[in-house]
């Protein structure tokens, strides 16, 4: 088979419609099965990287013990969000991907959802890493005394 | 049966494993998430909702499972599947937002 043949041209196979794999449309003619269980592969890859931010932010919510006040949140809210995004946006990238294996068209070879994902960490990273300064910094500063505490007291 | 009679049946049948074997790590990361919501929830001193959260995730991660194995042998028999493959995209789109959900309302 060559590269370029996604048509289910395996040696002796048949490219017969099968029932056993129901298409997202009508559209085009059957895939290679095995091109359309990579496209299901990669759709669960994505969903368990969606499920992993949305436990990372169940982690840090649970775990993480900041001085900042909210500061918690500030890195739980965006992991939980972004993992939501990517669960709906890696569903929309495989109905795609099927269309464009049944029409015989060319796959993307860097997608919207990967930029997204790097992004996010990145954004998410910084934000992180900013709050665990300030926490060290807070940590490791005086004590502030009071304003009369230099004075000692009268007898 | 032979080996080379059995990758007659079923050329795709490698793929085909891997596309099983990652439904099964899907439902482990599901099960995974919904331990960390009750875990969360109990922190966040909402046991009740952890525990109910996180035991809708860990039920659905069986369910997930269930389908994985049921798909697996469907196709690999060639007998049409429980679901289509765009229902059950859809439905695992649908429990993995529930996830998120049900991790905001904890954290919230």
């Amino acid at each position: 088979m060559s590269a370029g043949d996604r048509s289910g041209a395996l040696p002796g196979q048949a490219t017969e419609t099968r029932d056993v794999e129901a298409s997202p449309g009508d559209l085009g003619r059957e895939p290679d099965p095995r091109f359309s269980f990579a496209n299901e592969r990669t759709f669960l890859a994505w969903n368990r990287t969606a499920l992993s931010l949305v436990a990372a932010g169940a982690a840090a919510a649970a775990f993480l013990r900041l001085g900042v006040g909210g500061a918690r949140l500030l890195v739980a809210l965006p992991l939980i969000l972004l993992g939501t995004v990517i669960s709906f946006a890696s569903y929309a990238q495989w109905k795609h991907n099927e269309h464009a294996l049944r029409l015989d068209q060319p796959l993307p070879y860097r997608t919207r959802l990967s930029r997204l994902l790097g992004w996010g960490i990145a954004l998410i990273a910084a934000v992180t890493a900013a709050l665990a300064v300030v926490d060290v910094l807070i940590s490791e500063a005086p004590p502030a005394r009071p304003a009369n505490s230099s004075t000692p007291a009268p007898r | 049966m032979s080996a080379d009679a059995s990758s007659a049946r079923v050329p795709e049948g490698r793929a085909l494993e891997r596309t099983a074997l990652a439904w099964n790590r899907s439902a482990l990361s599901l099960a995974a998430t919904g331990g960390l919501v009750t875990k969360a929830g109990a922190d966040q001193g909402s046991l009740t909702s952890g525990l109910v959260g996180g035991g809708v995730l860990l039920f659905l991660a069986v369910a997930v499972w269930i389908y994985g194995r049921a798909a697996y042998r469907d196709r690999r028999t060639r007998s049409s599947t429980l679901f289509s493959p765009r229902v059950a995209h859809s439905g695992l789109t649908a429990v993995s937002v529930a996830a998120g959900v049900v991790a905001l309302v904890i954290v919230l």
